[in-house]
């Protein structure tokens, strides 16, 4: 099957915010224990406490922004349990999300500084559910206020003299779910009522995120814009891509074990993305024409059935060339929707839904979403360029699909960067790639990708590099034109310059 | 009395807690044929090592790996994640 994609790259494009590859670690399963933290005594090699494999790897992809500490586990969670002497430090129940002990030995303290080793924003989900107004305020007092006041003071007790910086707060999460329950009217005055209390001390200027839809609830997004649109500076929408054969939630599909079939529906899920965000953003256009408000999508990926033998509230699932090809087109959609767009945390970093990184005692695998990450490093703050794409649909059952997609980009050296999705379970594609406007003459082009073998092929402990990006073969370029083929179920990379 | 509603509309709410039941539920799912399975000594000596794990969260996962203790005990081909390989 053949494709045509047109880019132009002589455009001034969208800015794709570097954030758009942010992430989203919770107290949740092992993401944060055993995933990001094992404690300095820990048999398992850290860095001051910190898994030393995870973190380097977190490093390699540059790691944008990263949202913490939930989640439904923000809106329970007291920021006072997690500071000071650990001894000190009280256990409670993760009610959420498997019933075990958290023993809060991952604080405050804990995530700032693993800001800090990977050069990430904070971005703190602030709890509304079952949090007070007070402990909200004091919170970004303890975080951020130069001055002298009992949180400063307690905070310098604690070992950090300096504040730090805290640029994105959350004012709750899901809080027409997990987060209280609350409807649409309510909240919204709720909001307002603890964001006056998120304070800004000296330079640090905080980025009021409020909480959003669920997906697919229109008319929470209207009430948010109209009674609080003034009050925030990013709206958060949560989706997942997930599919049952009996539209329950129990009954999801397993990461793995795909059929052709299967491989379309979970990918035509993700692309619903695509047209949720639109309907959001008409929303907003309506109450905010300008786009001072920004779209922020803190929760997204997929949510298979957990992997068997393992606790259900853990939320441990595999990773395959199918969750590839999911995160891959839903960057795609984001640098479409950039002018809005600017901020999104995919669920979640470690061991926990569609992970980039799985660990097993002293093991651990990147899953085809982190080389996914990797590969679409050079879009981070990119400007998007126009592009149009002619291809083939393909359909499966009811569900039909375009054979390929496509985004590009240009980095401020002038280099052009092309991200390219096979969607086809089973057909190589020849594409032909007109580069319009490159002020580069008889440009070279080399590129990386990652294709599956089959519908899920995946790396496992045993066999952690079955699936890894390789160098491109057989591209050819006549100075204006690229060809290239891409085999089924792939994403590639292209650089042009 | 009726019992009402607590929590409406969140994935996470519909996540039932572990218990026996439930876990002897998840190993039924296993389907291990008997050839599949340790023996009764093997699974107790396991059991008993990881209840003594400080990785073990009671009562039942390992936070090595995430699995249900009981089934990984009574898989037969199952190797201990804790990187001592405690059994």
């Amino acid at each position: 099957m053949n494709s045509t994609i047109v880019i132009t790259a002589d455009d001034k494009g969208l800015l794709i915010n570097k954030n758009i590859y942010g992430h989203f670690s919770e107290h949740l399963g092992r993401c944060i224990y055993g995933g990001i933290w094992t404690g300095k005594d820990s048999k398992i090699p850290n860095i001051e406490g910190y898994r030393q494999d995870v973190l380097e790897a977190l490093q390699r992809i540059k790691v944008p922004v990263l949202r913490w500490p939930g989640g439904c586990f923000a809106d329970e969670y007291h920021w006072k349990d997690g500071i000071g002497p650990y001894e000190k430090r009280p256990s409670m129940i993760n009610t959420h999300w498997g019933g075990v002990v958290e023993n809060n030995h991952f604080g405050t303290h804990e995530f700032m500084r693993y800001c800090e080793l990977l050069g990430a924003e904070p971005y703190i989900n602030g709890n509304v559910g079952s949090g007070t107004v007070r402990e909200m305020s004091e919170w970004v007092e303890y975080m951020t206020f130069d001055g002298d006041s009992p949180m400063s003071r307690e905070r310098k007790a604690n070992g950090r003299d300096k504040p730090w910086k805290v640029k994105y707060f959350g004012v709750g999460n899901e809080n027409w779910g997990c987060g209280g329950n609350m409807r649409a009217e309510y909240y919204a005055d709720v909001y307002r009522q603890y964001q006056t209390y998120v304070r800004n001390y000296g330079e640090n200027k905080v980025f009021k995120i409020a909480c959003g839809t669920s997906g697919h609830d229109m008319e929470w997004t209207e009430v948010l814009m109209k009674q609080a649109g003034k009050f925030f500076n990013g709206l958060s929408m949560h989706n997942y891509t997930w599919f049952s054969e009996d539209g329950t939630w129990d009954n999801k599909l397993q990461a793995t074990g795909l059929t052709e079939r299967t491989w379309a529906i979970i990918l035509s899920k993700a692309i619903e993305m695509d047209r949720l965000i639109t309907a959001h953003c008409t929303i907003m256009d309506m109450y905010d024409p300008e786009k001072k408000v920004d779209m922020i999508v803190d929760e997204w990926g997929t949510w298979f059935k957990t992997e068997p033998g393992t606790n259900p509230g853990f939320l441990y699932q595999q990773n395959t060339i199918c969750d590839a090809l999911v995160a891959a087109l839903h960057f795609h959609i984001f640098h479409k929707h950039a002018d809005r767009v600017k901020m999104t945390n995919i669920a979640q970093t470690v061991n926990v839904l569609q992970a980039v990184l799985l660990t097993e005692g002293n093991k651990m695998v990147k899953t085809p979403t982190y080389h996914v990450f990797e590969m679409f490093t050079p879009h981070h703050d990119a400007q998007a360029l126009p592009i149009s794409i002619t291809t083939d649909n393909w359909t499966n059952d009811k569900y039909t699909l375009p054979s390929v997609d496509a985004s590009a980009s240009k980095d401020k050296d002038g280099v052009l960067h092309i991200s390219l999705v096979n969607l086809h379970p089973s057909e190589q594609q020849n594409i032909v790639i007109d580069v319009r406007g490159l002020a580069v003459k008889g440009f070279g082009v080399k590129g990386k990708m990652l294709a599956g073998n089959s519908l899920d092929q995946h790396n496992t402990f045993d066999n952690p590099d079955n699936l890894v990006p390789q160098n491109m073969s057989g591209i050819s370029s006549d100075g204006t034109k690229i060809s290239v083929t891409l085999p089924a179920r792939s994403v590639s990379m292209l650089e042009v310059k | 009395m009726i019992e009402v509603e607590t929590r409406a509309g969140c994935k996470a709410c519909s996540i039932a807690p572990l218990d026996d039941e439930l876990v002897q539920s998840l190993a039924d799912q296993m389907d291990l044929m008997p050839s599949e399975q340790s023996s009764p000594q093997e699974y107790e000596s396991r059991l008993s090592i990881c209840s003594k794990c400080s990785s073990f969260m009671p009562r039942y996962t390992c936070l090595m790996n995430g699995a249900i203790v009981h089934i990984l005990a009574l898989k037969k081909k199952s190797v201990c994640p804790h990187p001592e390989k405690l059994w």
